[in-house]
């Protein structure tokens, strides 16, 4: 497997970061959101079945993005309504997503693995277009245009987060709920608009997952989700930390996948590197973060 | 209390039924074919029964040892890896042990499949003691991990070449526990899920210890002001999952499979979760979930066969029981004090 850097790179990093900082913004309310590896799964499902039918990626990422936010809403709402633990509530839905994912594979497209479309609208013929330098002006858009706004909005979420009213208000609801409550705001409200915040950013990184691979695969996100939250500690819970861990975390990856091509290690050790890699880094982090303590 | 969990565990039954009736007629192109195999064929003969029994005995096992562990306030998000290397490890020790000191040596490798799951629940529990390390995180990476590693040993270095089969060489047929006769194929492993589900119970509710395991869980801090070490709490409760799935695993081997195939254990780490959650964590109340998990799961395959019902809907049922059994306020209350 040749790695172009320019074209795989930003869809290597863009799921993991996107999943992080989704993973942040219920980390500030103080809920740490246990869904995420389902709502990236969910994500891809529909990312990819939009389009596999429509034909329009643009469209097919902003369905995407939206219907994972609406599954994201399950949870502060089974919170709110039901009295519901939030942990419990995510674990449901992982367990959910699987299903659902699994019975619609099966009943509509007959399939039990990787759904497969005909003409998929897939990222990786933009590229070959452009490559071959007879891209027309659309190939262009979708391979350098697509990148650039997954990223940008990763950064204007970062933002939001740690630079509006909106997300004051997510750090204050998350560090004293009596005080935010009697300052007259509704702590559900914003218990929900960060969940669905969380839900749009997983979609989007379910989204940028599925895409350039063109297909559905079961299990694709394998334990992104689980690795966002881990990102979230390593990065200090703070946006620019955040990013940076994911960018370096993404660089050891590569470095890992190396290993892949020189035979020195297993196959399915390779698979599992990023999550070793996750938990010694996250170890050595909670070690430091003691000792300075 | 006891009244109170009884009537919402009923009541998510009742939603997971409607549920499952939904995803009958959506996903089925014959409903009453479907409906036939998922939920009345299973009850039709004893054979069918003794199989679902039979399913259900890992699953009580690791869900008592779960059950456990969150009442203590630790969640072990490691089952999948422990089971299956509970499974690998027996699979492995049990034919030179087994060969070498009969049923002495059987009881040793299911001692040694014990200890691998304790161990790899006691790195997380370590890392929890020692540096923080949250163990949501901690026990998920490593368990994916060892999966991994399992997975490159069975179909690598511990393959059974003679066999189509990957996994390793199938275990001595007399260390298999035996089923009880030809058409009750009960394992006599069931007196496990019976007997261990009750000790547990025993020790949480008439034991010093078990008070403190459920104070530890409850309210932490009086926990620990009254002088109770909530590390050993959390390390021996932490131990006792990662052993009874490590147990649970080993049983696959020995009453099922009689070797451990690759992904043989996937699954019973989330399903054990699950059945423990929906028990309230009532080692006792896990069986009889384990059955009812054991059922759905039979009678989706069931039914599957029969009437091309996708397999993945027994999880979608269990997920929304688990969904509505996390309710602590009951939807009818809440739509009455809304209208007041």
């Amino acid at each position: 497997m040749s790695l172009n850097i320019v074209s795989d790179l930003p869809w290597i990093l863009l799921p993991l970061l996107l999943a992080s900082l989704g993973a942040l913004y219920t980390d500030r309310i103080g809920i740490l959101n246990v869904g995420i590896e389902g709502l990236i799964s969910i994500g891809a499902f529909i990312a990819c079945i939009m389009a596999g039918t429509i034909k329009n990626i643009p469209l097919s990422i902003l369905i995407a993005t939206l219907s994972t936010a609406f599954f994201a809403l399950i949870i502060p709402k089974a919170k709110q309504l039901f009295g519901s633990d939030p942990f419990i509530v995510a674990l449901a839905l992982n367990m959910l997503i699987q299903g659902l994912t699994g019975s619609l594979a099966q009943v509509f497209f007959n399939t039990k693995g990787v759904v497969r479309f005909k003409d998929f609208p897939s990222l990786i013929v933009y590229y070959e277009n452009v490559n071959k330098g007879k891209a027309t002006m659309y190939d262009f858009l979708i391979s350098l245009l697509l990148p650039f706004c997954l990223f940008s909005l990763a950064i204007f979420a970062a933002f939001l987060l740690e630079k509006s009213s909106l997300g004051l208000r997510l750090k204050a609801l998350g560090s004293n709920k009596a005080s935010f409550d009697s300052s007259g705001l509704n702590p559900s409200k914003y218990e929900s608009i960060a969940f669905f915040i969380s839900g749009l950013l997983s979609g989007l990184a379910g989204a940028a997952l599925a895409l350039p691979l063109g297909a559905f695969v079961p299990n694709s996100s394998s334990g992104r989700g689980w690795i966002a939250l881990v990102l979230v500690y390593i990065g200090g819970r703070k946006s620019v930390g955040v990013t940076l861990a994911a960018l370096a975390f993404t660089s050891l990856s590569l470095f890992a996948n190396l290993f892949q091509a020189t035979q020195f290690l297993p196959q399915e050790i390779v698979i599992v590197l990023p999550s070793m890699i996750a938990l010694i880094i996250y170890s050595i982090n909670r070690f430091l973060n003691l000792k300075k303590s | 209390m006891l009244k109170n969990n009884f009537s919402k565990i009923l009541f998510a039954l009742a939603i997971g039924l409607i549920i499952s009736i939904i995803t009958l007629l959506v996903f089925s192109n014959n409903p009453i074919l479907a409906f036939y195999s998922f939920f009345i064929d299973p009850f039709s003969n004893l054979y069918f029964i003794s199989r679902i029994l039979t399913l259900a005995i890992p699953l009580a096992i690791a869900a008592s040892g779960m059950a456990l562990s969150n009442k203590a306030g630790v969640f072990n998000l490691g089952g999948e890896g422990e089971a299956y290397a509970g499974a690998f490890v027996f699979a492995i020790f049990v034919t030179p042990l087994f060969s070498s000191l009969s049923f002495l040596g059987l009881a040793l490798a299911y001692v040694c499949a014990l200890i691998s799951g304790a161990l790899l629940a006691y790195v997380s529990a370590f890392l929890k003691n020692t540096i923080k390390a949250d163990l949501i995180i901690t026990s998920f990476l490593l368990s994916q991990f060892i999966c991994a590693l399992i997975d490159y040993s069975i179909s690598g270095p511990f393959t059974d070449t003679s066999s189509n089969l990957i996994g390793t060489k199938a275990i001595p047929v007399l260390a298999m526990i035996p089923k009880i006769d030809s058409t009750f194929q009960l394992s006599y492993a069931f007196i496990f899920a019976i007997i261990i589900p009750l000790i547990l119970t025993m020790l949480l509710h008439f034991t010093h210890f078990g008070f403190k395991i459920s104070v530890s869980g409850d309210a932490p801090q009086f926990a620990l002001f009254s002088g109770t070490s909530l590390k050993k709490i959390h390390t021996f409760t932490l131990c006792l999952s990662g052993a009874l799935y490590a147990l649970g695993g080993a049983l696959l081997v020995s009453i099922g499979f009689g070797r451990a195939g690759r992904g043989l254990s996937s699954g019973l780490g989330w399903n054990a979760l699950a059945v423990a959650l929906i028990a309230g964590n009532e080692p006792i109340g896990a069986l009889f979930v384990a059955i009812l998990f054991a059922f759905l799961d039979y009678g989706a395959d069931n039914a599957m066969i029969n009437a091309q019902l996708p397999q993945e809907v027994s999880l979608l049922i269990k997920a929304s029981i688990l969904l509505f059994v996390s309710a602590k306020r009951m939807p009818f209350s809440f739509l009455r004090t809304k209208k007041i």
